[in-house]
Parts: C-alpha cells; structure tokens; sequence
C-alpha cells in the first residue's frame, strides 16, 4: 500500500481511460500523457493498462508502507527517495516506510507514479481511472488528499534492483524534428490533422491557425486547453448539431479563441473544428506548462499513423531491454 | 557467466547490429559470433583480481555521462562516490542502463568519448577504490 502524505487536490488515479465507453457518453478520463503510462508500466514489467497516480501539482510527497518497485516518468521533477535525488524517467525499489518526494518540474507539468502490480483500485466500467464529472472511478471518485492510502495489485516477475534504470525521455527521443526552425522558446509543436469545419473558417484564419502561436491560457485543464490568440474567423456564420469528439478535438466557439479538448472532455460538443491533435502528439499537449505556447503543424493522416506505430514500437522496444536487463540483475551478477 | 546471460548478450549484439564480441575477465572468455561456430580455445584460468581501477561498461551502449536532461556530468574527476553510485549512463535503444561504482571509492579522469558507442569492457572512468592512492 501507499499512502500520500501530502499533496494539492490536483493529483489523481488514472489509467489509461474508457475509450470503449465514450459512445454512452462516458468521459474518456485516463493520464493526460500515455506515454509516460505505458513506459512506467513497461519498466517495470506490468501490463500496459495499469494504474498509476497523475501528479499536476507540486510538491507532492508518499509514503511506500511496504517494499515495492517504483517508476516516476512525464515531466522533470527534482525527485527524492529518502532525500537521494532520483534522475528523470526512472525505475527504482522503495524499501517499506521510504519516502518520495516530488518537487516542482524543471520541465514539463505532469508526473506520472507507476508502481509493480499497479494501483489497485476497483475497476469501474473498465477502468481503475478518476471520472470527475460522474464522480466514480479512480479511489472514491475523486482528486486524492493526504491520509489517502491506496492499495496496490500483486508485483509481476523479475524485481527492480537498485540503483535501478531509467529510459530516455521521449521529448529526446522524439524530437520535434518535423517543427518549423524559428520555434520561439517555451512553445511546443504539435502535428494536427485539419478537420471536418477546415474548410469554413476564413482562408487568412487558417493560415493564422498554422503561422502563430497560441498561448495556453489559466483556464486550461484536464478537460481541455483554453488558447488566447488573434480570434480566428468564420466565413460564414454556422450552427451545428451537437457531435461525438474525442481527446484532441481543437474546437473554435464564437470568441475565435480555440479550444482543444482533452482526457475529460465531454463526449459531444458542437462548436466547429478546425483541427484534431495527433494522438501520438498529446503526451507533448500533457506536458506543456500553462502560460507556455503551442504551434500547430499540419500533418498527413498517413504521417500521423506513423507517428503513433513509433510510439508504440517505442515502448515495446523499452519493455523488451527493460525485462532483460531485470532478469539479469536478478540473476545475481552485477551487470 | 550462465548460458542465460550469454544468450542475453547475445540478442543486445543482434539488436546493436553486431556479429562478433570477445570478452576477457579473470574468470571468464567468451567469444560470440553470430551466426557461426567460433573455434574454442582452452584458456588457464588466472588469479581473480581486485576491485579494478577503472568503471568499465557493462553493456554495449553510447556511453552518456550526462543525463540527456541535465548540463553536468553525474560525477566530477575527485569527486567520492559510494558502492552502488551512478556515475554515468549506457544508453541501449530507450533504456538508460547505470554504470555503477563496484565499491567505495574516488573516481577520476573520464576515458571514453560522450554520446560514443562503447562495447561491453570498455574502460569509462578512472576508478580509485577507497583506501588506495589515487
């Protein structure tokens, strides 16, 4: 078990979401950044689709009432166990009583705890994941607080020796290569796939949309991004049915001012869209600071496909070193 | 070394896009080559030597003494590190595998190249083990 011994309402139990239930009209919920998920669960050996706990506020500290492997990924936090600083995107054993302490990122916004066996919460419609709006999911339905003790499931093979191993971090092993070289600091890309409205808005607002900088505003959260910017423009005025969206959707209301929604979105909505972010871009989404700004860079369905397969061959290829270099520390020769 | 490790070094050469490898430790020789039958010599074993003067990799791997998010190396040259302490990295595909002092000790001069691939037994870092002179 492990109990959260300090931490601002902003941390939660997620998975990997209820995707199989959006078309009821249930949230998708789940981590904000995927990747980080799923190279957590790979280093240590548990299925891909295990609960973690998503840090959006720091510090955030716990305690491992019992021995138990560990994985901290997502954004860099200056990480201490028993006060020794951890690297980033690291794996490591918590003896029982030790202390984790999660301070505030020097890069990126989201951390994300894995541990063996997963947090072992009940599984509600699929998922072990928070949904806020229903108030069910995750543990009781809601933002964690200090006192909070979680169960954890049983621990999968080989263990985690110390000092433990770590991956590299997917914003250097994906380097925004594909982004336009006059990127101004503190501005993420991301590849977006014109959608369905594109083809409505003034032809000067779309190329606004890919040519500028969109400032992710305070009012940006787990349910969606709020970007302040020059207001993108209609070249007519349209009114639509309300439809399914999923997380990514970059939505434009009448302010002009987009709107991308994100893990808690609603199901539906109807304002126009003008762009879907890549799936294999929202961990870059998940990891961009509030106030920091994004750029849009049109992508092709076929290059959008591809990014995702090398995400996902990514953290086999991790999972893969990451059970035999356990086997062999386990084996009981130093490597 | 057990038949299971040797498999196992065996697959990191493949995945390196590596045919051959030769090792030498005081217990052990081992030569790899893939796809092959190596010719077997009998070796006389030697005398196991002391905790030795160098960190050496453990693995084949770009050798990364500084965090791919950091701007200083994990140790600097005189700098005392404990038994089980990281002092740099192997990077092998996604994994950042630690390379680890064997026991108390200082460490001093790097002596491989940064962001370099570096074979399994390639001396990375002078090593004085404590109680010895530097």
């Amino acid at each position: 078990m492990i109990e959260i011994l300090d931490t601002a309402p902003l941390s939660s139990v997620q998975d990997l979401g209820r995707a199989p239930y959006l078309r009821y009209g249930v949230s998708y919920s789940g981590v904000m950044d995927r990747l980080a998920l799923r190279a957590g669960n790979a280093m240590l050996g548990n299925a891909e689709g295990l609960a973690c706990i998503e840090i959006q506020a720091f510090p955030c500290r716990i305690r491992f009432r019992a021995a138990r492997d560990f994985a901290l990924t997502g954004a860099d936090c200056a990480a201490t166990l028993d006060g020794v600083p951890l690297p980033p995107w690291w794996a490591k054993p918590a003896r029982e009583g030790a202390e984790l302490t999660i301070g505030a990122p020097r890069r990126g916004s989201r951390a994300y705890l894995a541990v063996a066996g997963g947090i072992d919460v009940p599984s509600v419609l699929g998922s072990r994941s928070t949904q806020f709006r229903g108030s069910f999911g995750g543990h009781e339905g809601r933002w964690l607080k200090a006192g909070d003790v979680l169960p954890v499931g049983a621990a999968a093979d080989a263990a985690v020796q110390a000092p433990g191993f770590g991956a590299e971090p997917p914003q250097t092993a994906f380097p925004a290569d594909w982004a336009p070289p006059d990127l101004q600091p503190s501005t993420t890309a991301v590849r977006v796939l014109p959608a369905g409205e594109y083809g409505l808005f003034m032809e000067e607002s779309q190329q606004r949309f890919w040519d500028t900088a969109w400032k992710i505003t305070g009012q940006s959260n787990r349910a969606g991004f709020r970007l302040a910017g020059q207001p993108l423009e209609f070249a007519q005025r349209i009114e639509m049915r309300s439809h399914g969206i999923v997380p990514g959707v970059v939505q434009v209301p009448p302010s002009g001012e987009p709107i991308i929604q994100l893990s808690d979105a609603h199901t539906a909505g109807g304002y126009p869209k003008i762009g879907t972010v890549i799936e294999a871009d929202l961990w870059r989404l998940a990891q961009a600071p509030l106030g920091s700004r994004l750029r849009f860079i049109p992508v092709t369905y076929r290059d959008a496909l591809d990014a995702l397969r090398q995400g996902d061959a990514w953290v086999a290829a991790l999972r893969r070193l990451a059970e035999q270099y356990r086997s062999l520390c386990n084996s009981g020769r130093t490597p | 070394m057990t038949a299971e490790e040797i498999a196992q070094i065996a697959t990191w050469l493949r995945a390196a896009g590596l045919d051959t490898l030769e090792l030498t430790s005081p217990q052990t020789r081992l030569r790899l080559k893939l796809g092959a039958v190596a010719p077997v010599k009998e070796l006389a074993v030697q005398p196991a030597a002391a905790v030795p003067s160098s960190l050496d990799a453990r693995a084949t791997g770009l050798f990364l003494p500084i965090h791919p998010w950091c701007e200083t190396p994990l140790v600097q040259p005189g700098q005392r590190m404990e038994a089980g302490e990281v002092a740099a990295f192997l990077r092998i595909g996604p994994l950042l595998q630690p390379v680890t002092a064997p026991s108390d000790g200082i460490v001093g001069r790097c002596l491989a190249t940064p962001g370099k691939l570096v074979g399994f037994g390639t001396k990375l870092f002078e090593f004085s083990p404590e109680g010895k002179a530097p």
